[in-house]
């Protein structure tokens, strides 16, 4: 079978789902994407939904801005509840090196025009009830972050594609790329070969994986992290609540349950499973309890994992590669690729189908690394 | 609680003080929170996470989490699972206004159970910004304490061990006493206080009648040499850096075991057909529990609907002490308001609506094999369209440690007749394989089944997911949609993703996705903790 498209997305996360989505709106129809796992499977289905714009470096600011107003016109434009709840976000700071970072990168995101600040213990006692602050030296606040479903954004998209005629390929997985020259001439799958004139790679953690089918060296790694949901609860916790050192966070979904999850530090880049620890649970019982000890007595119903797809530098791979024109990269997200993702679907799209320039195409390029890479994203959290 | 085979204590001892919304009861002390509220009349425990319907206890077993209530200020404590002392308090959770009259129940007993959260006031904004307000308002179940209620971290330990066996129902009974008479030191598990599992509660005289294991033989296997017997103790999980985890009553014990049998048996699903989740509507197991095991005798009729070997059992067990029962083929309907007031049933060959305001409504829905634990262990789980349930596929020796692990082909059936017979086959036939896979040795068509089990839910408008209040026609519009899978089914519809984490009910999902899509059925993850575990519990300290 062959058919050719004039883009052919590999992954059917946020991020591809996005670009899809967002070609549509361009009049760009002939799409087609594969994904290897089902809808939800990959790490936009695992994720805790958090969207932030409290960054420190310009890029990410930007970037976020952007998509928080995006991901504000998500639920009207897909006509699909995504459950957009803007309760903040709480960054607990106990280090002394934390809290010079979070001051300096407070004022960048105030001259970026967020309402950003440092506040006390006490204060942050106020936004987070039943907070224990004990051992904190202050916290970083930003009201407008938010919480969103993430299963929701992903059936929205692709009630959207559906809508558009594009059709998402679940279930079908890229064994080869054919490469003609600097092109990659086509794509073929365990469902049939496929040609287009752009390939884009969406796959997230896999995309390393995908893009050394072509021959192209991705430094990014999968790490696995884990999260669990407790049982619901009524409402009690606006904020999604981050204690930066431990790489704690938690927030309450709309359904009520109490999402968290902590970084596991014998959880090693390159050495991704989707199984779970008990180390895990051990560790953020410990620490979830020293921050809210009312949550003492909660209960989790279960636990699950997920792949950051971590870059040496945090930041991500973006556009095209030399050896291969129309093989686009758009992965190492570092785990925050599912808030990223509406708008840099919107930059990728407007490049694929209006040839329109973006920084990020510059700044985020593959051969950054062979220089030694860009200035590093420090706030990587869980 | 009264150990298998014997009959409900004559005498409980003195009353105890249950305060049940603020009024002040006296009831026995030796009783559930769920089997005290029967006594007092009150069956709806709580209301429903989306509808608000009234819920009641209907496994009796801790799974299917129906009777979560606010228990001595503790948000989703399960009444059945609780035994009562002086003193204690009970509320209902999520009443809107009143039990009697809660909006949110009538507006939906009025348009029908139906709702479509996903693309509800989608639009216009302002709309939209006020239904998800109020959502949120509305969401989740239980209230968190206003201050915080002390839980000490439990101390966790490790431990090497030659014999795990979890479960102590028949097919644990045999495990422990092959492993003991082979000289085997044994660690035998199981959440109850009392050995005899899906057993416990039917009277020495009926097991004895059936060739079945009575109270003797279970209490005298916990005793047999080299064997440690741990009641109330549950295995949460097997976790790839410790293995089986087990919340004991002072302690978590991870343990390393050179074979592990997972005796695990099944767990009830609930009735899905209208009117199916009314207080007052109980599974075989809940009935045996709350009748039996509790010595709740109902003041009206118990109907036992649905067929099969276990409600023939429980038949024998209630005539035997002088109760009013009657045994149909088949129930259609039930109806009323805040509990069970009426049900359609055959009777004389003939549909039939009977009184059941005094009553109990026993369903014979089928069982869902508890392959939890030996999923997470690295056992291959499939879904068998012939029985309607998910059953493991092969026998596994397991890497690292190369631990036998393996469920009984014969708990998961709802059969309790051939049990010992299956096990001890199944013994020999790991005994004289020491291969890595070794095949189930019998097809599921030996398996007799309950009339019920195995058929999907033909009623769309039956509630399917209690939890998540999920019908048949949500389910059949998910599929509609293209999310025929089961890992979209799920995630789409919320089926399975409430607190009993589909023990109850996933199933009936795949039941009704393999109707129209046969290929479709995937056995998903059953991800850890089997049972929930609170953060105190997991936050102990490991000794080095």
């Amino acid at each position: 079978m062959t058919a050719r498209y004039h883009t052919l997305i590999i992954g059917a996360g946020v991020m591809g789902l996005g670009i899809a989505y967002q070609l549509a709106r361009r009049g760009v129809t002939n799409v087609l994407v594969v994904d290897r796992d089902y809808l939800t499977g990959g790490a936009s289905g695992r994720n805790g939904g958090g969207l932030r714009q409290q960054w420190a470096t310009e890029d990410n600011i930007e970037l976020m801005l952007e998509s928080m107003t995006l991901f504000r016109e998500m639920t009207r434009e897909l006509g699909v509840n995504v459950w957009l709840r803007q309760g903040g976000y709480l960054f607990l700071l106990d280090r002394p090196e934390d809290v010079e970072a979070f001051t300096r990168s407070t004022q960048l995101q105030n001259r970026h025009g967020l309402a950003t600040r440092m506040i006390s213990p006490r204060e942050a006692e106020r936004i987070a009830p039943g907070l224990s602050s004990e051992g904190l030296l202050a916290a970083a606040w930003n009201p407008s972050d938010a919480v969103v479903f993430p299963w929701s954004v992903l059936w929205g998209y692709a009630e959207a594609l559906a809508a558009a005629g594009i059709t998402i390929l679940s279930r079908t997985a890229v064994t080869a790329l054919e490469v003609k020259g600097d092109r990659i001439a086509a794509v073929v799958t365990d469902k049939g070969t496929f040609e287009a004139d752009w390939v884009v790679n969406a796959a997230g953690a896999w995309g390393c994986e995908v893009a050394l089918l072509a021959g192209i060296h991705c430094p990014n790694q999968p790490v696995r992290h884990e999260i669990f949901a407790s049982e619901p609860l009524k409402p009690w916790l606006d904020p999604m609540v981050v204690h930066f050192a431990s790489g704690l966070y938690f927030s309450q979904s709309m359904r009520g349950e109490l999402i968290a999850g902590i970084t596991v530090p014998s959880h090693r880049p390159g050495q991704y499973t989707s199984g779970s620890s008990y180390q895990f649970l051990s560790l953020i019982g410990r620490h979830l309890v020293r921050f809210m000890p009312r949550l003492a007595n909660l209960r989790i119903l279960r636990q699950w994992s997920g792949p950051y797809d971590l870059t040496p530098d945090n930041k991500p791979i973006v556009g095209p590669v030399a050896g291969a024109e129309n093989f686009v990269q758009v992965h190492g997200f570092a785990g925050h690729g599912f808030m990223m993702a509406p708008v840099v679907a919107r930059i990728v799209a407007d490049w694929l189908a209006e040839g329109k320039d973006h920084p990020i195409f510059e700044h985020y390029r593959l051969d950054r690394f062979e220089k030694g890479g860009g200035e590093k994203e420090a706030f990587i959290i869980g | 609680m009264s150990p298998v085979g014997s009959e409900p204590s004559e005498d409980p001892g003195p009353p105890v003080v249950l305060v049940f919304e603020g009024r002040r009861y006296r009831v026995p002390a030796n009783v559930s929170v769920a089997g005290a509220l029967a006594r007092l009349g009150v069956w709806n425990l709580s209301h429903s996470l989306k509808y608000h319907r009234p819920q009641g206890a209907a496994c009796m077993s801790g799974t299917c989490a129906q009777c979560a209530m606010r228990i001595d200020g503790l948000p989703n404590r399960l009444a059945c699972r609780t035994p009562v002392h002086d003193g204690i308090t009970v509320e209902r959770q999520n009443v809107l206004l009143s039990p009697r009259l809660d909006p949110i129940y009538l507006a939906y007993s009025y348009l029908g159970f139906r709702f479509d959260h996903h693309h509800f006031m989608a639009r216009p904004r302002l709309l939209n910004a006020l239904f998800t307000r109020v959502a949120r308002r509305l969401s989740g179940l239980g209230k968190l304490p206003e201050s915080s209620v002390p839980a000490p971290r439990v101390p966790h330990r490790r431990e090497d061990i030659d014999a795990l066996v979890v479960g102590a129902g028949p097919s644990g009974l045999a495990a422990v006493r092959r492993l003991s008479a082979d000289g085997r030191s044994v660690v035998w598990i199981d959440e109850w206080s009392e050995p005899g599992g899906r057993l416990r509660g039917l009277p020495d005289v009926v097991l004895r009648r059936h060739d079945l294991p009575a109270s003797d033989d279970f209490l005298s296997a916990t005793r047999l040499p080299g064997v440690r017997w741990m009641p109330e103790s549950c295995a949460v999980g097997w976790f790839e850096d410790e293995g089986f985890v087990i919340r004991a009553p002072q302690e978590m014990l991870s343990v390393r075991a050179k074979t592990a049998m997972l005796c695990t048996g099944a767990s009830d699903l609930l009735p899905a057909f209208p009117g199916g989740l009314l207080p007052g509507v109980l599974t075989p197991r809940g009935t045996q529990r709350l009748l039996l095991e509790e010595g709740y005798r109902p003041r009206g009729m118990i109907v036992l609907a649905g067929g099969g070997a276990r409600l023939a059992l429980l038949q024998e067990a209630l005539l035997a002490r002088g109760d009013r029962v009657l045994a149909t083929d088949h129930v259609f309907a039930a109806r009323g308001y805040r509990r069970l007031a009426t049900a359609q049933i055959t009777y004389e060959g003939r549909r039939t609506w009977v009184d059941m305001r005094e009553g109990v409504l026993v369903v014979e829905a089928g069982a869902s094999p508890a392959l939890e634990l030996f999923q997470q262990a690295g056992g291959e789980v499939a879904y068998e369209p012939g029985l309607g349930v998910f059953v493991p596929k092969s026998l596994n020796i397991v890497a690292p440690d190369g631990c036998a692990v393996w469920v009984d082909g014969l708990t998961l059936s709802g059969s309790v007749m051939r049990d010992l017979g299956m096990m001890s086959s199944l013994l020999e036939l790991v005994r004289a394989n020491p291969a890595r896979e070794v095949p189930l040795p019998t097809g599921p068509q030996d398996i007799a089944m309950a009339v019920a089990a195995g058929r999907p839910p033909v009623n769309p408008r039956a509630i399917v997911c209690a939890c998540e209040d999920v019908t048949a026609a949500d389910l059949a519009a998910a599929i509609q949609r293209g999310h025929a899978d089961m890992e979209l089914l799920k995630r789409y519809t919320g089926l399975s993703t409430g607190p009993c984490q589909g023990k109850s009910c996933l199933c009936h999902g795949a039941r009704i996705l393999s109707a129209s899509h046969p290929d479709a059925v995937r056995a998903t993850r059953f991800r850890p903790p089997v049972r929930p575990v609170s953060l105190a519990e997991a936050a102990g300290e490991p000794a080095p």
